[in-house]
């Protein structure tokens, strides 16, 4: 076996196992036909010393993000986790556009010197965040990857130059979620069920005046709403589970807010360090802080058992194909 | 149907092709403008055989390497017919349209 080939195989690993027993075999001859044919030197030494080239990988990309984020008519497994991927993608950039807005309204609260000031550059271009998740929801998948891909580059140039002391925990924690919001969007593939556009737009005001009155209450920060929120869900899926739009995919809906109830538990804990010097001790803050952690801890492992149960169950009942 | 898709099932009309013969023939037959990716190439056989349009007919071994042939099916060669009748349908409405601009931009001067 060449090493152009042993290279290829390689990267024909990100494909699910059912789709390489089938496929695999065919693809690896198309592609070594395709960059070394023969026995001429000049193939030889492609054969020995190439790589498959950045258009091969991406295609063979590109197909993974299909096959592995499925959609209509893919394997249960694969369309449970294409269901999930997709929802995340757009709880994540339905946070972000909400509280880009609430951030902005909030500084209006602030001593009218600070308010006459211009408004930092990285809370402006947290706004690229409201046109991604618009477009998002109306299938405008270039426009979402772009402005999600700035606004996640804007975050990593502001947090390395305005301030020059690098990244905070609750920023990397964050920044990481951003990055995986920007790669969700491969998802979003032909094969995806469209996205029904109505319960996430009116979901997009609810959030910004819940994210508000959590942060006019508490000021928590970014990572105190994101955990209110998803505990908040979290706790109206567990009691109406069986009531309303997403009895139909239980076991999606349940996956979905456990992934997102880890990832605000994460974001909580690692802010919960800057909670601490920030507000005295004892105070009513920091309690509300650490009762937030032990609320979203309690809600994060319900939810995954729910979740494991409905996705393992025997009387799992989910198309994971329904629209996110 | 999507461009590739209908590019390969074009390029088995007239007989069955392995893989990479499918990918000259979609280069040639759209003057290039399809450059079809192994992976790519693989997603939409992958679909059009589970569709039923396109069906693995005969296995060679070249050169140490297996060559899979695909045919066409019947199934398929109506599909690719109606699209083109499609296709066809939708060139003939956009030159009627421009050809009635182009006699009224005329017309006037």
């Amino acid at each position: 076996m060449s090493r152009i080939e042993t290279r290829y195989r390689r990267l024909l690993r990100v494909l699910p196992a059912y789709y390489r027993q089938q496929w695999e075999e065919d693809m690896v001859a198309t592609f070594l036909d395709s960059v070394a044919p023969g026995e001429r030197e000049d193939e030889q030494i492609v054969a020995e010393y190439g790589w498959p080239s950045a258009a091969e990988a991406r295609s063979v990309l590109a197909l993974a993000a299909r096959l592995r984020f499925g959609g209509t008519g893919a394997p249960r497994r694969y369309a449970l986790s294409g269901a999930v991927v997709r929802r995340f993608a757009l709880a994540g950039m339905l946070f972000h556009a909400a509280t880009a807005m609430t951030t902005l309204v909030l500084r209006l609260a602030w001593p009218p010197e600070v308010v006459r000031t211009a408004p930092p550059v990285e809370m402006v271009l947290r706004f690229l965040w409201l046109p991604a998740f618009l477009a998002l929801v109306t299938g405008r998948l270039r426009v979402t990857a772009t402005a999600a891909g700035l606004a996640t580059a804007a975050a990593v140039v502001a947090a390395l130059t305005t301030t020059g002391r690098g990244f905070t925990a609750p920023e990397l924690g964050l920044l990481v979620l951003d990055v995986l919001l920007v790669a969700a969007v491969a998802a979003f593939h032909r094969d995806a069920p469209p996205v029904r556009p109505r319960p996430w737009l009116i979901a997009l005001p609810v959030t910004a005046v819940c994210a508000f009155a959590v942060e006019y209450a508490g000021l928590l920060g970014d990572a105190g709403v994101a955990s209110a929120l998803v505990s908040a869900v979290g706790v109206a899926f567990l009691c109406t589970r069986r009531v309303f739009a997403w009895r139909h995919d239980q076991a999606g809906w349940a996956l979905t807010l456990a992934v997102l109830a880890l990832a605000a538990l994460g974001l909580r804990v690692l802010a919960l360090p800057q909670l601490e010097t920030a507000v005295p001790a004892r105070s009513a803050l920091l309690t509300a802080g650490y009762g937030e952690t032990v609320v979203a801890f309690v809600v994060a492992v319900v939810l995954a058992v729910v979740a494991y149960r409905s996705v393992a169950g025997p009387r799992a009942v989910t198309s994971g194909t329904s629209p996110a | 149907m999507t461009e590739q898709a209908f590019f390969v099932l074009t390029a088995l009309v007239d007989g069955p092709r392995h893989g990479y013969g499918i990918v000259g023939e979609v280069a040639e037959l759209s003057d290039g403008r399809v450059p079809l990716k192994v992976g790519t190439l693989y997603g939409v056989l992958d679909r059009l055989v589970g569709d039923g349009l396109v069906a693995p007919d005969r296995e060679e071994v070249t050169n140490g390497r297996l060559r899979r042939y695909f045919r066409l099916t019947e199934q398929g060669r109506n599909r690719l017919a109606l699209e083109a009748q499609r296709l066809q349908a939708n060139a003939r409405a956009a030159s009627a349209r421009l050809k009635a601009w182009r006699a009224a931009e005329a017309g006037p001067a």
